[in-house]
């Protein structure tokens, strides 16, 4: 598998196959929903690590990454998928000590999305939109 | 993209894709998906390929009460396997019991062996591997509607 941090934040591949393939109202509706997804699966992480829910982490993780793969945003998926990888292994230290690139990633995707980016406090447990 | 991540993907000739627009045109298609780009990818590309009756639901549990509405009974069910509250497995297995005539096609990143078997003892018609296409929902979609590639 391709190395996260060599991949583009989008693969315009995708992205111009979708413009194609889907009208143009839902083409903005699902990359808006992106954004939301985004934010709102890196918040559900943020407070299932500080929880030590590791269902939910799981869950959030292998969500984001189906979505970002779905639509390109190749970076933010391979990082979601060795991440994934490490919480199927039970490997939390991993998954922790990927917060910060994951949160970069996820910013990068926004910004690329035409959002405004996430704002995160210093011990990274709290999202802010 | 490397090929390790890509998915398959077939080419359909526009004969083809006329076929599967036909079979699909009167089919009301249940899309069944937690994260909500993906449920409204997977709907757009469903209505693009021809289908006029899109529903779509979020989880298990609300897939399975839109279907007590006797005119919400789907045809086709395109579900994810990895939702909250109820996953795509339980779900496969309680519409299979409930309406046995259903075509379910499962959509996963759950690719390996073992979980390609278990969906399968469990009834499943068709698979979709994440990252998903227009071409292979395309596909999965034919073979489920006995549209012959």
């Amino acid at each position: 598998m391709q190395d996260w941090r060599q991949a583009p934040v989008v693969d315009t591949s995708v992205t111009d196959q979708l413009r194609q393939d889907l009208d143009e109202a839902d083409f903005a509706l699902v990359h808006d929903a992106l954004a939301d997804d985004i934010r709102g699966r890196l918040a559900e992480l943020s407070g299932a690590l500080a929880q030590d829910d590791g269902d939910t982490a799981r869950r959030a993780i292998h969500s984001l990454k189906g979505a970002a793969l779905n639509l390109g945003h190749l970076r933010l998926g391979l990082l979601c998928g060795h991440l994934n990888h490490c919480a199927l292994a039970g490997d939390w230290d991993s998954v922790r000590g990927g917060w910060d690139d994951l949160v970069a990633s996820g910013q990068s995707s926004l910004a690329a999305l035409g959002h405004a980016g996430l704002a995160f406090d210093g011990d990274s447990s709290i999202v802010r939109a | 993209m490397s090929a390790s991540i890509a998915p398959k993907e077939t080419i359909m000739s526009e004969h083809m894709e006329k076929a599967i627009a036909a079979a699909i045109a009167d089919k009301l298609v249940l899309v069944v998906e937690d994260t909500s780009s993906s449920r409204i990818l997977v709907s757009g590309l469903v209505r693009g390929l021809g289908a006029h009756r899109v529903v779509s639901a979020t989880d298990g549990i609300d897939a399975l009460a839109k279907t007590l509405d006797k005119d919400l009974v789907p045809d086709v069910v395109l579900c994810d396997w990895v939702m909250p509250n109820m996953d795509g497995l339980e779900l496969l297995t309680r519409i299979k019991a409930a309406h046995a005539s259903v075509k379910f096609i499962m959509m996963t990143v759950k690719t390996e062996a073992e979980a390609v078997i278990m969906a399968r003892q469990h009834g499943v018609d068709g698979y979709v591997a994440k990252p998903f296409t227009r071409e292979s929902l395309m596909t999965s979609l034919a073979k489920v509607l006995g549209v012959s590639l």
